[in-house]
Formats: C-alpha cells, sequence, structure tokens
C-alpha cells in the first residue's frame, strides 16, 4: 500500500519530532536525519516518543572523517626512503627536536601521515624522555 | 602495559586521527560527549588543529581535532606545533 507524505505525517504522534535537537544547545542537529529515526526515539512509558537513552551522545559529535595516522618506525631515514620514494607519498614536514624524529606526508590535508622514530627497546620506563608534562597534560611533540 | 611514547599499546602505532569539525565548540560537545562515557581525555592545543587525545578500550591512542589554522597552506613545517589547550 502506498502512504503518501500528508497521510504518513497524520500518522506520526503530536510529540513527533523530526528534528532531534542537541543536548547540549538546543538547536536541530542538521545530519541527524540521515540516520533511520529508529535509532534516536523509545517510547516513553506513557507512549511519547523520546530520545533514547543510549543514544543522545552519540548524536552530538560527528566523525567526518580519518584525519591522519601516525606509525612508529625504528629507522626513519629507510622508511622516509620507503613511503616516499617507493609509495611516492609527499613529504610535507619534518620535526627533528626534543628528541623527537618525525616525518609528515600529505595527500592533500596537512597531513595524512607521519613516521616517527622510536627506537626498538623503548617503552613506559625508557621512553619518559620524549614525553612531556605539561599543564598536568601529556604534551606529544607532534603535530596535531 | 608497555606504552610506547606513552601512548598506544602497539609497538608500531602511534595514534589514529578522526577530524570531527572546524570549532571550538564542536571539539567541546566531542569532549562532554567522551567525558560522558567516562573517557580520560588529554587536550592538546597544535597550530593547525585542537585535539583531544585518548585510548580506545585496547589502549590504542586516538585523535579527535578540528581544523584550528590554514597556517599549514602556506607553510606546511607549522604542522609541528604544540601547546596545552584549555577549552
Amino acid at each position: 500500500m502506498k502512504v503518501s507524505g500528508q497521510a504518513l505525517k497524520e500518522l506520526r504522534p503530536a510529540s513527533f519530532s523530526l528534528a532531534p535537537q542537541s543536548h547540549h544547545s538546543g538547536q536541530p542537529i542538521p545530519w541527524a536525519g540521515y540516520y533511520p529515526l529508529a535509532f534516536h526515539f523509545q517510547k516513553s512509558a506513557d507512549g511519547r516518543n523520546i530520545p533514547k537513552q543510549s543514544q543522545p551522545q552519540s548524536v552530538i559529535t560527528k566523525i567526518q572523517s580519518l584525519g591522519h595516522v601516525v606509525l612508529r618506525v625504528t629507522d626513519l631515514k629507510k622508511s622516509e626512503a620507503f613511503y616516499n620514494g617507493v609509495l611516492g607519498l609527499p613529504i610535507c614536514a619534518r620535526f627533528d627536536e626534543q628528541g623527537m624524529n618525525i616525518t609528515f606526508f600529505t595527500l592533500g590535508n596537512h597531513h595524512d601521515l607521519a613516521i616517527s622514530e622510536v627506537p626498538e627497546a623503548t617503552s613506559e620506563s625508557s621512553g619518559g624522555s620524549v614525553v612531556r608534562w605539561f599543564g598536568g597534560s601529556v604534551v606529544r611533540w607532534f603535530g596535531g | 602495559m608497555v606504552r610506547w611514547f606513552g601512548g598506544s599499546v602497539v609497538r608500531w602505532l602511534d595514534h589514529v586521527a578522526y577530524c570531527v569539525g572546524t570549532s571550538l565548540d564542536e571539539l567541546r560537545d566531542a569532549r562532554d560527549h567522551l567525558e560522558g562515557a567516562g573517557v580520560k581525555l588529554d587536550p592538546i592545543g597544535h597550530e593547525v588543529t585542537k585535539s583531544l587525545y585518548f585510548d580506545d578500550p585496547d589502549g590504542i591512542n586516538i585523535e579527535f581535532y578540528v581544523g584550528a589554522s590554514e597556517a599549514w597552506k602556506t607553510d606546511p613545517q607549522r604542522v609541528a606545533q604544540v601547546a596545552p589547550l584549555a577549552l
């Protein structure tokens, strides 16, 4: 049976909303409609459609894209020759300070891949020199 | 648990980064979301991005970032900046 848009609208409970709102700003979440509405709502005890308790947080932040990956390598020069020379990834920046030695590659973003040289034996106990405590946070000496 | 560089437990992987927007408000939403789920966060201010670092259940380090500057387009080396971040 084909149901017209108007008929569907009339089937919806009065409390039904097609535009779920952010629990923080109270503003509609424009992309929320990309997902089946069943993900967003559940029936309350008195039959109203209410946001699912397990879902609200997941609709606030939307991952837009995979940004980059940072790999650890044991020999930066050798890996640079492979990723740049063999695979052809363009190098966009290098960082060689504070005991960190990193090469950044770009495919159009500020970096899409980076390789960081890590000695074979680096571990929590021996790797402390490359972890800075800065304002209570671990500051990593490589780009975002 | 052995942690390499104080980050991921995987020796060859430092972290995987996801873009979650272009404004600090979007990063604050991500912070609220993650903290609400009990995830411990390290906020870091890079020049080209503002970022949250945290671990997945296996200790693999993840970065959520929002774009913060286009400076890298004229000076690619600016990608290697880091500073504390207060959200």
